[in-house]
């Protein structure tokens, strides 16, 4: 049984690479989208505001699946797109993948960062406004603070992204899931297939965890007493 | 100079007014202690001096600004201000995610684009001037409250400012520290820094003051030099001495 294990892990491990791919990219951009979308939500302009909102709420209230369908299958329904320079991207897989796991870690990890901006206590922003800073001033001192302090909570945002990205192999990306879907249509023996997916995907979220935690012990040193 | 001149102000915190009817003037190198029980409105006035709190109606001078409150002052106006008024909080508010040098050297290079040597240099004499040698790269959290409150006060003197504001500087520290801040206070008063402390605390009050202000209920009550405080005028600030 175990032989049978270490064999799939062994067969799967071909898309260990696509996974990570996919959740590294997805994580960057995705970060990315949060910084920015963090800043737009301290800006005055309203209608700024609320389009971010509306992002936030379109991202974060509908299915991770839903997302990905929509960008891979709907795109192809508008004709202005496909004949458009985009369709080179939004017809590969790979980058539709990415963009709608951007697009869905990029809203959740906006509240994470704007929740972490919005719980700095008022004298921080006082203390700036003391010396005369501006507002993209006091950002460029404050915003490195929330970061830091939203680390812990975005680690947890990263497992959340490569498991997210198991639902990229319904659109036909070879990850570790898309892997398993086809040596479980040749062998039926589903058990150990899915079983053997489930153990790599668990590694990998180990062995990120154990980097993650390390570089915060590092990045949080400045609350150590 | 900072010369300081208040005339008829008012101020609200919300729907309540914290401040009513304020005049108030004072010379540059002046220490004025502003004196009252809770709620007296010191804070509120303290706020006044840099703007943190825009009065409804009055004006402010000080050195060459000029604030008339019926107007809205332009947001270019209160950042010049502020680099010339130095606040030290009564929880410091030290930037926490930067050790104590990143924290005396942010504002000069990013408001006053002082080169960071030229920070650096400037950050490290008023490191040994006050008594925090070593400790430099340490972060706030590591460090103890009398020590906090140096590196706040070096913070605000990093900016050169005229005049220098303390919102209840020894409510958190122990006598050994309260003596030592008084110190800093002679020591910049001498440099002819104008300075203003909130305090409810009269024997802060007797050591430090030039000019003292005692208020209640967000208006002057009396003022005057530190004599006041041995020979009050008003039975409010007498009632309050006894207590």
């Amino acid at each position: 049984m175990l032989a049978g294990l270490y064999g799939y892990i062994a067969d799967l491990s071909e898309g260990v690479l696509m996974t990570l791919s996919l959740t590294f990219s997805s994580l960057l951009v995705g970060t990315i989208i949060a910084v920015i979308g963090t800043l737009l939500l301290t800006v005055k302009y309203k209608s700024v505001y609320w389009l971010v909102k509306c992002y936030l709420t379109l991202f974060t209230g509908t299915p991770l699946l839903v997302q990905i369908f929509l960008i891979y299958y709907g795109s192809g329904q508008f004709e202005w797109l496909k004949e458009s320079r985009a369709w080179v991207l939004l017809s590969e897989p790979w980058f539709c993948a990415v963009l709608a796991l951007s697009l869905n870690c990029g809203a959740y990890t906006t509240l994470l960062f704007h929740g972490a901006l919005s719980s700095i206590n008022r004298g921080q922003w006082e203390s700036c406004q003391s010396l005369g800073m501006s507002h993209s001033q006091t950002l460029k001192v404050l915003m490195p603070y929330a970061l830091k302090r939203a680390y812990p909570a975005y680690s947890n945002e990263v497992v959340l992204l490569l498991k997210g990205s198991s639902l990229a192999s319904t659109i036909t990306i070879m990850d570790i899931m898309g892997w398993s879907q086809r040596i479980n249509a040749q062998t039926y023996d589903t058990l150990m297939v899915f079983g053997a997916a489930g153990l790599l995907y668990l590694l990998l979220n180990l062995i990120i965890t154990v980097f993650m935690r390390l570089f915060e012990k590092r990045l949080l040193a400045f609350e150590q007493v | 100079m900072a010369d300081i001149q208040l005339n008829s102000i008012n101020c609200f915190y919300g729907a309540s007014q914290s401040l009513f009817d304020i005049n108030f003037s004072t010379t540059t190198g002046d220490t004025v202690v502003l004196l009252g029980p809770s709620g007296a409105g010191k804070s509120s006035l303290m706020r006044v001096f840099n703007l943190m709190q825009t009065p409804v109606s009055g004006d402010l001078s000080m050195g060459q600004y000029y604030f008339d409150f019926t107007k809205p002052p332009k947001s270019d106006d209160v950042r010049g201000l502020r680099t010339e008024v130095g606040m030290v909080f009564q929880q410091y508010h030290l930037w926490p995610h930067f050790t104590v040098l990143e924290n005396l050297i942010e504002a000069p290079c990013k408001v006053l684009k002082m080169a960071k040597e030229q920070a650096i240099e400037k950050a490290m004499g008023l490191i040994a001037r006050l008594r925090l040698h070593d400790l430099e790269h340490r972060y706030p959290a590591q460090l103890s409250g009398g020590q906090q409150q140096r590196v706040a006060i070096a913070r605000a003197l990093m900016m050169s400012p005229k005049v220098m504001l303390y919102d209840e500087p020894t409510a958190a520290l122990d006598p050994q520290i309260t003596a030592q801040f008084s110190e800093i206070i002679a020591e910049l008063s001498e440099l002819g820094i104008t300075q203003i402390i909130v305090t409810h605390e009269i024997a802060l009050a007797e050591k430090v003051a030039s000019k003292v202000v005692y208020m209640e209920g967000g208006r002057i009550i009396e003022q005057g030099d530190k004599s006041i405080l041995e020979h009050p005028a008003t039975n409010e600030l007498k009632h309050f001495l006894l207590h």
